[in-house]
């Protein structure tokens, strides 16, 4: 195990030097939310610059920064209002990545059953309208596609489409949840009105973020499952009399999990800040969105900073797992190290 | 490896595919079989009819396209933050419903004295704030001393009051003369007054949710008022979870009547078609700004009520007139005889709007209604650059914000059509478009040369739009918002005049004269002013569009 102590050990320099691009990157960006804030009084805003610490040294200022995140999970406060914005960042980046786990479920599992029927029957009709959905799911603008995803919904089949979370009128019913994950949480107390509302409100995103993946690992599975299938050990298992079904499933898919699997992680890591579009489309209350509405767009450094601290965060975290779940695939992962 | 005997099975797979796609065309035929006349926006109503009975209860939903700010009245400039604070707080006058006229609020009356210096009011007994504490004279005398006095313990160090700096330079002390007695002494009479005391920076506040939390280090009360505010108003505040919803709820306390909702909800949704796609699903019940070219559909819709109200703004085509060419006038006549606004209305508005002859609009009091536009004339125009020496024409630039505006719902297209009617008569324009607050910046600095930019109605006096946007005193680099930096000294005066006199005719009189100035002068060329538009579905009564600005939901309930 000495290869998944020393995985996670490298991931603490790894989101240190993360932070500090990110903290030089937020600084050196030319005018912030105070220069809007303060345009007209100048005394103002050197008073509050000094109050909050804002002509410190550098390695000061990001020195205090880093130890009120790791010590309390502070992310500074805002330029615009002097709120903490780090509660907020939270609770958006719970809808993202409750958006982000559904879209991937789905993603990954529509993926993975169409590239492994692609491959086993190559250039059949299933093959080429999966190659074309893929192609779909990779070139066609998310935009669009939730565009009209909305637009069918709403007038084909009366689906209530709601940018909330759940239906307002549930308020009472979430009220003493501890967390933000609210889909994960109502399903846990079996709060299944709960539950059903926030799936509904989920369906439209999820289906629209899951193209991505959905293409990515459509054709990855391909790629992997064809270049195993020709491999002699698949040959050697046919020959040895076990059903296709057999060596498909328990031989072939094993082998080519490994890339899907990192790809997957990828991809995971990639759509918890790169939902923007979906999120905006959709009015989801998501951690991409939030950044560049309230962050980028008015300039506030903290949440900018904060927001890509903790996408970049929540990306190194998967990454993480994913290497640790190579050791569970691959004994070879174990044996090499 | 090659696995036979699956193939057939796998392409009953498909068959799902071609029967969806069915059904979607079927869909689409059936709705294009309803045609109906054109949009008439001048035909649309402004309100929402009443129910006689209304409904008690319910969650009224307000889809809008952006979150707000900070909630503290005195403090908020932008729209979304207003519409928020206009039903949590009280002002001592407030606008009568759905007009621009001014009633009675807080205050139930007033005295002048005979050189309109004085200003006394008296105050409604038994209000209480929704934390219970009453208001009374002190509280008002609190809500105004909190922004005059730069060194006031409810004073954030960030606070602009920006509102107050603007309206009331002429307002020297506001005193309680008893319990229920306010008094107001301006140093110089301001005919704009009594507007400018309904406007939502002069809400009253809560003196004792400031002195809730004791004082910060450097004396300032430690309540953060701005996240979480305590008024008078007919809703309380409730919760704000940022850039996804604010809640308020109804206060069943309300001196005017308790509202019929239990709770409003104000939700951002920044895309106009998500927006309206939520209000088609009913999870929300009413939005602003649709898009122009979506009103035909939602005329269509029986689910939902168009409501439109003449617009009080302007967007308008700025020259810097402390620059060349633009210091020249028969250049600046050439560019207002160069543009078309009919084809720029037609182009960027959808045909919705109408075309702007002065920089007061239309629709408010003092627009002088004898001004004759000129018509597109492109060889006046260059007849003129070649007397002003600039035969060959010249190059310039004109700035435009890269985010639509109420007034300014397509920059690009707006600012393609001017720069392709200056380039007819010889002017080559550059396009420079900039993000919202770098355009404030640029232009309040005079960086620009020219600039694309609009102004609503504050407060309903046409000293808001003239002298505002076209005063010398407001063409101070760094703070302007006369942004053609216009300096002309008898529409000064005439301006200065205008605000001192109480005597609607006289003023007319005199910004008639300002307008005629200016027209010649042509330091801006006033392109058009747009209706507000609203949506609210059908089983919605009681809302109103207030043609000053700010959303009231206090009338709103549901159809039973």
């Amino acid at each position: 195990m000495t290869y998944a102590l020393r995985r996670i050990l490298v991931t603490f320099p790894l989101l240190l030097a993360v932070s500090l691009i990110v903290f030089a990157l937020a600084d050196a960006l030319p005018g912030d939310a105070a220069d809007w804030r303060f345009a007209k009084q100048p005394e103002a805003k050197a008073a509050w610059r000094k109050a909050r610490g804002l002509d410190d040294p550098f390695v000061v200022r990001w020195g205090r920064y880093v130890k009120g995140f790791a010590t309390r999970l502070d992310l500074d406060r805002s330029y615009q209002d002097d709120e903490p914005v780090g509660p907020e960042l939270f609770r958006k980046l719970q809808a993202t990545f409750e958006l982000t786990l559904c879209a991937m479920t789905l993603g990954v599992l529509v993926g993975l059953a169409v590239g492994i029927l692609s491959a086993v029957f190559p250039r059949s009709p299933l093959d080429y309208l999966g190659q074309v959905l893929a192609l779909g799911g990779i070139s066609v603008p998310i935009f669009w596609l939730g565009m009209v995803l909305i637009v069918v919904a709403v007038k084909v089949f009366d689906f209530p489409f709601s940018s909330n979370r759940y239906d307002l009128a549930l308020e009472a019913r979430v009220k003493d949840f501890a967390t933000h994950l609210y889909l994960l949480e109502s399903l846990a107390r079996l709060r299944l009105d709960v539950f059903a509302s926030c799936a509904r409100n989920l369906l439209l995103p999820a289906i629209a973020l899951s193209t991505i993946p959905m293409a990515v690992v459509t054709r990855m599975t391909r790629a992997a499952m064809l270049e195993e299938m020709g491999k002699d050990y698949a040959t050697t298992a046919r020959a040895k009399g076990l059903r296709a079904r057999q060596v498909i499933l328990r031989h072939v898919l094993r082998n080519a999990l490994i890339p899907i699997v990192t790809i997957t992680g990828l991809q995971f890591g990639q759509l918890m800040g790169g939902a923007v579009l979906t999120e905006t489309v959709f009015s989801w209350p998501g951690l991409g969105r939030y950044i560049v509405a309230k962050g980028v767009a008015a300039r506030d450094t903290p949440v900018i900073a904060g927001g890509i601290l903790l996408v970049a965060t929540t990306f190194i975290v998967v990454n993480l797992l994913v290497d640790l779940l190579y050791v569970v695939i691959d004994p070879r992962v174990r044996e090499q190290r | 490896m090659r696995i036979r005997g699956f193939r057939a099975r796998a392409g009953l797979l498909l068959l799902p595919v071609p029967l969806l796609l069915l059904c979607l065309g079927c869909e689409g035929r059936k709705k294009a079989a309803e045609a109906k006349p054109p949009l008439d926006v001048t035909k649309l109503l402004p309100q929402a009819p009443d129910d006689p009975q209304p409904k008690d209860g319910g969650i009224f939903i307000w889809g809008r396209s952006g979150d707000a700010t900070l909630l503290d009245p005195a403090d908020v400039t932008d729209g979304e933050s207003v519409m928020v604070v206009t039903n949590l707080f009280d002002t001592l006058v407030a606008f009568r419903r759905g007009s621009t006229e001014i009633e009675p609020s807080l205050a139930t009356d007033w005295s002048t004295s005979p050189d309109k210096l004085v200003w006394t009011f008296r105050l409604r007994e038994g209000v209480t704030f929704h934390d219970k504490s009453p208001l009374d004279a002190a509280a008002v005398v609190f809500s105004f001393e909190r922004q005059r006095d730069p060194t006031h313990s409810a004073r954030r160090a960030t606070s602009v009051f920006s509102y107050y700096q603007n309206n009331f330079k002429s307002l020297e002390k506001v005193e309680a003369v008893d319990e229920h007695t306010v008094r107001f002494t301006l140093k110089e009479p301001y005919a704009p007054f009594l507007a400018a005391l309904a406007l939502f920076n002069c809400s009253i506040v809560s003196p004792r949710a400031f002195q809730s939390e004791g004082k910060d280090a450097d004396g300032r009360y430690a309540y953060n008022f701005a996240q979480r505010p305590v008024g008078s108003g007919p809703f309380v505040f409730e919760s704000w979870e940022k850039d996804s919803r604010i809640t308020l709820r109804a206060n069943k306390d309300y001196w005017g009547g308790a509202p019929r909702i239990d709770k409003l909800i104000f939700k951002p949704i920044v895309d106009a078609q998500t927006r309206l796609k939520e209000l088609e699903a009913g999870s929300i019940h009413g939005m602003d700004n649709p898009e122009l070219r979506d009103l035909e559909i939602i005329q269509r819709n029986p689910d939902l009520r168009l409501l439109g109200s003449p617009g009080i703004n302007v967007c308008y085509l700025a020259m810097h007139t402390g620059k060349k060419p633009f210091d020249d006038v028969r250049v600046r006549q050439a560019v207002a005889f160069a543009i078309d606004k009919r084809r720029i209305i037609a182009a960027a508005y959808n045909n919705i709007g109408k075309p702007a002859v002065s920089m007061c609009p239309e629709t408010m009091v003092g627009f002088d209604r004898t001004l004759i536009d000129r018509t597109r004339d492109v060889g006046r125009a260059k007849r003129l650059l070649a007397e002003a020496g600039y035969a060959d024409g010249f190059k310039t630039s004109l700035s435009y914000p890269a985010s639509q505006r109420t007034y300014l719902p397509d920059p690009p297209t707006t600012a393609i059509q001017i720069q392709q009617d200056l380039k007819e008569v010889g002017i080559e324009v550059e396009l420079r478009k900039r993000d919202w607050s770098a355009l404030i910046k640029e232009t309040q600095n005079g960086e620009h040369e020219m600039c694309l930019m609009g102004w609503m109605a504050d407060i309903f006096d046409p000293d808001n739009f003239l002298y505002v946007l076209l005063d010398r005193e407001n063409a101070v680099e760094g703070t302007a918002n006369n942004l053609s930096f216009y300096k002309g000294d008898r529409v000064h005066e005439l301006l200065k005049e205008a605000q001192a006199s109480y005597d609607i005719h006289r003023r007319e009189r005199l910004y008639k004269e300002a307008q005629e100035i200016l027209f010649e002068e042509a330091p801006t060329v006033p392109l058009v002013t747009v209706p507000d538009f609203r949506v609210v579905r059908k089983d919605v009564r009681g809302y109103t569009i207030y043609p000053a600005g700010g959303e009231f939901f206090r009338h709103v309930s549901f159809a039973r």
